[in-house]
């Protein structure tokens, strides 16, 4: 908290280096937040510099309540919103709650060679696109939580949603990417 | 006799197996655990901690700091995100405008010029016959109105 209020205070001062050194800092967690989201790379890119420019205007109402980290990625989280919303993509596929979880609970599968399936890079390509193929906002949750090792309750602060909320979408994206991993395991076997 | 585990149960143990996984890929833990979900869990985790292939610009911190730096922004001067990363920033845009706007205005002259400033006389009579009909004061009432609620509009629109 001490390195952001430094950091912050800095920006503030037009300190020669201090926004580079912030954006430099954050521009993963934004990039991972946003194309996740948006998945086109090129309007990524511009909501990614739009995020930074807004975070540089209104840095001064920062008030550390929360980690800056969390603080910009609410930031990178509305524009991506906004920007879905102004496209009519839902962010999120409300449909995919209820029975099919349950179902995917109750397979029994056999074991896996784990190095082969590492190795494997048909098995790679498949879970990639089964990534890729996610609503927005699942996409964007496994990706903060698992590479950006973000916990849930500071996506909870980046999200606005609850924690309960974060794990179901969590838990039940992780399975139907198990299920995805089984098809293809049994294919390959 | 045991009693079958319920739902909130299973989906519980799935849940914890998932973290096992998780943590495991993280700490980069032997993997020679038989069990076959967690394994497979360990898959998916470590698909998942994988960056996406595409990513941002290797300059792309100093870029916006630079376009900060030279913008109105840092001058402490009213500006609008757009103004900082869209076409009118740039110089060349910026001095386009200004040679476009200076032909319109030349343009008008010529065709002053040309016609003469009678053939202009209905557009003068129309303004002037508007301006006395605005002495009314409920057509005042009704333009001021208007231009008031479509001001509101465009603020909303600009808002949102």
């Amino acid at each position: 908290m001490n390195a952001d209020r430094a950091l912050v205070d800095a920006v503030l001062a037009n300190a020669p280096g201090a926004f580079e050194r912030l954006v430099r800092e954050h521009q993963n967690l934004c990039w991972h937040i946003i194309y996740r989201m948006v998945r086109h790379p090129e309007d990524a890119r511009e909501l990614c510099q739009e995020a930074f420019l807004r975070v540089y205007r209104q840095l001064h109402q920062y008030r550390h309540e929360s980690a800056l980290k969390s603080w910009i990625g609410r930031v990178a989280y509305s524009i991506a919103l906004r920007h879905l919303e102004r496209r009519r993509i839902a962010a999120s596929d409300a449909g995919a709650e209820g029975d099919d979880s349950l179902a995917l609970l109750e397979n029994i599968e056999d074991g896996v060679d784990f190095e082969a399936a590492c190795a494997d890079e048909e098995l790679a390509r498949s879970l990639r696109a089964a990534i890729d193929a996610l609503p927005p906002l699942q996409r964007m949750l496994v990706t903060l939580y698992h590479l950006d090792e973000i916990s849930i309750a500071e996506i909870a602060q980046i999200t606005g949603l609850a924690s309960g909320t974060i794990k179901s979408h969590l838990f039940r994206t992780r399975l139907q990417l198990r299920h995805v991993l089984e098809n293809r395991i049994g294919v390959s076997a | 006799m045991n009693t079958p585990p319920n739902d909130d149960d299973v989906r519980e143990r799935e849940w914890q197996i998932q973290e096992r996984a998780l943590h495991a890929e993280r700490r980069s833990s032997d993997a020679s655990d038989g069990d076959a979900r967690l394994l497979r869990y360990r898959l998916l985790a470590r698909a998942l901690r994988q960056p996406p292939q595409e990513t941002l610009p290797a300059d792309f911190a100093s870029d916006i700091a630079r376009q900060i730096s030279t913008s109105a922004v840092s001058a402490g001067r009213p500006s609008t995100e757009h103004r900082l990363v869209y076409p009118f920033d740039a110089p060349f845009e910026r001095n386009l405008l200004r040679v476009l706007m200076a032909a319109f205005g030349l343009s008008i002259g010529i065709v002053i010029g040309l016609f003469g400033s009678g053939r202009l006389q209905p557009a003068v009579d129309a303004i002037l016959f508007f301006a006395t009909m605005l002495k009314n004061p409920w057509l005042l009432t009704f333009v001021v109105c208007l231009a008031l609620s479509g001001f509101l509009q465009h603020w909303r629109r600009q808002a949102l």
